[in-house]
């Protein structure tokens, strides 16, 4: 090493948005040469450190060192400027383009007249794509790699940038266990040619292998920084989780009744052989990690996505969902993961409320705008929706307040069964604590709650029993007394032997 | 990863959101004229022309220059519907072209019969439209363009490429097109009444709110239970018979079906439509804008003709006027 510095120091990096803070005082070191995993529950912190190392977001404190130097990156050219580039889990490449315009964008070497001087491209690319294992042809269309060959692609393209730091965000969470290890070779050889590497995953055995230290942030601070060979697990598990959960949520005395929803054997894009009952007065949780297939089964659960196999039974009854419609005259809501899909933007909050309720505020097609007006104005106050008037525009509305005009939708429409797909995601404290208080109080009503949610301090809140998946399929579950994160983790984790606590 | 993806979101806690929908109490001129900006330009053209020239403010000058509007407002009125919902239709001109000839060919069955058959035209082919764009997936600007060469096409195959003129027409037939009523042109008060029922539709009906939710958001259309399929073709088949009906009048005035009758109707439908504040990202706007955009177009382009310029340097001025009005109407958005 020719210097003492480290190749990046982030030193006390702080961000806060609108009611929640992201980041508070991290500090991060990167050796050159070295591996960092960098792990956290979902909601930790770790995509919004990652976006401010590559000049998407800009911290409200602290300092971004190279090798001793202060730098500043106000968007993610100037990091890439400065030898920082990102490997995204779902690489973002131009699929129409060839390899060589994917790894070389942005510095295509230029000829005679500025025009493009493809050999020494293509030549250029050979070398790059040596350096990472793929022996493709520089011309091949990108849309004809695999996922595993885009990663790798990806990783060309930041060494096309002469990077010195490389954010592989869950690297291996669409690779085959052949494909990981032939990633990892990459990683080492190139870790051999002096560059380094900031490591997201979940897959804690990955990180035993790749990585030398191992970075924890949990609730946006960074609780730990271990060197891989002192650590293990169990350790890194126990650092991720165990806060406080305070009184956020409502208590969880509520009796279970009949058997309101039923699936059995369900199978789709993304999930395979899913069973489970629901019941009326019961909020079940539904854990896993991001891309487990819990979306995918409620989508195709409401008739949003089409089935593959399997049936479902509402009250007892078999039931034919073939579109969402059919979902909600048989009693069942979905409201999205993204609350962007649930909403309309440039319509007034009191359509917002009753555009599923048409038989509530019209009468042979035509709408009473007066009932429409009362409706509104009576969830507006018992929902405690801020907003100055029913004709507002719902996008001037904030997040929390926004859900809540979806879930009044459901409630005036009296569902028997609502499925919850990440209800809290983005909106701030205050508004969480609402949510799960309606929540809670549907399930009071005798609704019975599906409640999906990337936040395992929100499942063991409120979940009555908690559903855990795990790469599209039910890998275990668990009564809402007993689970705790390590439990609920240890089901979520992929390929993970200490299952104990599947049930049948 | 759950950090948040919203950081424009206020916090809940906080006071109520301030309404930027509604003026404050100091008057914000420039709000009011960005909101407003197509009322002015059209109060600007009427001043402008009336000072210009003593003849403007004629009830014959003005009630000509309305019914030469009628047409294009008919297609744009169901253009309204069409962008609302976050689609285009390009095929009306063509559509206009096709029921104008069919109802000039069978006007010796009859006003009635041969509007008929006009009309049935217009709706199966904005059936196929819609069908096309639902059923076949296919982009509206692509399924509608295949349509407007289609529909033409049908049109010059039709009529062998040649007029068809309709042999000493009755005056029923006539009725439509060149009738009074009062001293208001009929054509006049037909198009008042199909604004009307249009933009009650809009407003009024769970229909005409489905139009907008699907062009504001399909997704979250579907997921709120609303045929965004059905929704979308009902919607292509009011734009085929209202561009239908346009040939009908079209037919019924100047008593004789032309190969090229309502050609680049859709041009200046849609023109309209975005003079008049709807956009093309749906969901947002309303007949009455349109209706707005039909008189600005109209009377502006009486004001250059009593001002003696030339069609062609008039093409100069409209081009500017419809991006000034999408300009406007994006900063409108934003407020």
């Amino acid at each position: 090493m020719r210097d003492s510095a480290p190749l990046l120091r982030l030193t006390g990096i702080s961000k806060s948005f609108p009611g929640v803070r992201a980041l508070d005082g991290v500090d991060l070191t990167v050796g050159k040469g070295e591996v960092v995993a960098l792990i956290g529950e979902n909601g930790a912190g770790k995509s919004t450190l990652m976006k401010i190392l590559n000049g998407i977001y800009q911290p409200d404190a602290g300092e971004i060192a190279l090798n001793g130097a202060p730098v500043a990156f106000p968007d993610p050219h100037a990091a890439l400027a400065h030898g920082v580039s990102m490997v995204h889990q779902e690489p973002k490449l131009c699929l129409a383009l060839n390899v060589t315009e994917n790894v070389l964008i942005g510095h295509l070497p230029r000829g005679r007249f500025g025009a493009i001087d493809w050999k020494r491209a293509h030549e250029r690319t050979r070398t790059l794509l040596r350096r990472v294992g793929l022996a493709m042809e520089p011309t091949t269309p990108a849309e004809r790699l695999s996922i595993a060959e885009r990663q790798l692609l990806q990783i060309a393209k930041a060494l096309a940038s002469e990077s010195a730091l490389i954010v592989l965000d869950e690297p291996t969470a669409s690779l085959t266990p052949v494909e990981v290890d032939l990633l990892f070779g990459i990683v080492r050889d190139l870790q051999a040619a002096g560059v380094s590497f900031i490591y997201i995953s979940h897959h804690l055995e990955e990180i035993l292998r790749i990585a030398q230290r191992v970075s924890v942030l949990k609730d946006g601070r960074k609780v730990a920084d271990r060197l891989v060979s002192e650590t293990s697990k169990d350790e890194m598990l126990s650092l991720m989780v165990g806060r406080s959960l305070g009184d956020r949520f409502p208590g969880k005395d509520r009796r279970a009744g009949a058997v309101a929803l039923e699936v059995r054997g369900l199978s789709g894009r993304g999930f395979t052989d899913i069973s489970f009952r629901v019941h009326r007065g019961e909020v079940v949780g539904v854990a896993g990690l991001v891309g487990a297939g819990r979306t995918e089964l409620a989508r195709a659960i409401f008739g949003a996505d089409p089935l593959k196999g399997g049936s479902i039974l509402v009250n007892g009854q078999p039931a034919r969902i073939r579109n969402p419609a059919d979902a909600i005259a048989l009693g069942i809501a979905y409201i999205a993961e993204d609350r962007r899909d649930g909403l309309f933007m440039p319509l007034p909050v009191k359509e917002n409320i009753t555009c599923v309720t048409p038989e509530a505020v019209a009468s042979a097609g035509v709408i009473r705008e007066s009932s429409q007006r009362r409706i509104a104005l009576d969830y507006i106050k018992r929902l405690n929706i801020r907003t100055p008037s029913p004709d507002q525009q719902i996008r001037f509305l904030s997040g929390g307040n926004q859900q809540k005009c979806i879930l009044a939708r459901w409630i005036i429409k009296g569902v028997q069964t609502i499925i919850f797909d990440e209800p809290t995601r983005g909106i701030d404290v205050g508004a969480k604590t609402e949510i799960y208080r309606l929540i809670d109080q549907l399930a009071r009503e005798g609704k019975s709650v599906i409640l999906i949610s990337s936040e395992l301090p929100e499942i063991l809140g409120m979940s009555d029993r908690v559903l855990v998946m795990e790469r599209g399929r039910l890998s275990g579950e668990v009564d809402g007394r007993d689970a705790t994160e390590e439990s609920l983790l240890a089901l979520a984790l992929p390929a993970n032997p200490s299952s104990h606590e599947l049930q049948p | 990863m759950t950090e948040p993806s919203q950081p424009m979101a206020a916090p809940a806690t906080g006071p109520a959101a301030p309404q930027p929908a509604t003026a404050g109490r100091s008057v914000n001129w420039t709000g009011f004229l960005v909101q407003y900006s197509n009322v002015l330009a059209l109060i600007v053209i009427l001043l402008v022309a009336s000072a210009l020239s003593p003849y403007f403010f004629s009830t014959r000058n003005i009630f000509n220059v309305l019914r030469g509007a009628t047409m294009v407002g008919i297609v744009a009125v169901g253009m309204t519907y069409v962008i609302l919902n976050r689609g285009i239709d390009l095929s009306v001109g063509s559509l206009v072209g096709l029921s104008a000839a069919l109802t000039a060919s069978f006007a010796d069955q009859g006003i009635l019969a041969a509007a008929a058959i006009g009309l049935a035209s217009g709706l199966f082919l904005g059936l196929v439209n819609g069908l096309m764009i639902t059923m076949l997936r296919l982009q509206p600007f692509i399924a509608t363009l295949g349509m407007m060469i289609f529909a033409r096409g049908l049109v010059f195959v039709y009529t062998g490429g040649s007029n068809i003129a309709v042999e000493q027409p009755s005056d029923a037939f006539t009725l439509l097109g060149s009738g009074y009523l009062g001293p208001v042109p009929v054509p006049v008060v037909v198009f008042i009444a199909i604004w009307a029922l249009a933009a009650w539709v809009l407003r009024y009906t769970v229909f005409g709110r489905s139009i907008y939710a699907v062009g504001a958001n399909e997704e979250a259309a579907r997921l709120s239970g609303i045929n965004a399929d059905r929704n979308k073709v009902l919607v292509y088949c009011i734009s085929g018979v209202l561009a239908a009906f346009a040939g009908v009048v079209m037919a019924s005035r100047l008593t004789v079906g032309e190969p090229n009758g309502g050609t680049l109707f859709e041009l200046d439908a849609i023109a309209a439509v975005l003079i008049g504040g709807t956009t093309f990202d749906g969901g947002v706007g309303s007949v009455h804008g349109t209706v707005l955009g039909i008189l600005i177009l109209a009377f502006l382009s009486n004001v250059l003709n009593l001002l003696n310029i030339s069609p062609y340097s008039q093409m100069l001025l409209k081009g500017v006027i419809i991006v000034l009005a999408v300009v406007v109407s994006e900063w409108r958005k934003r407020k």
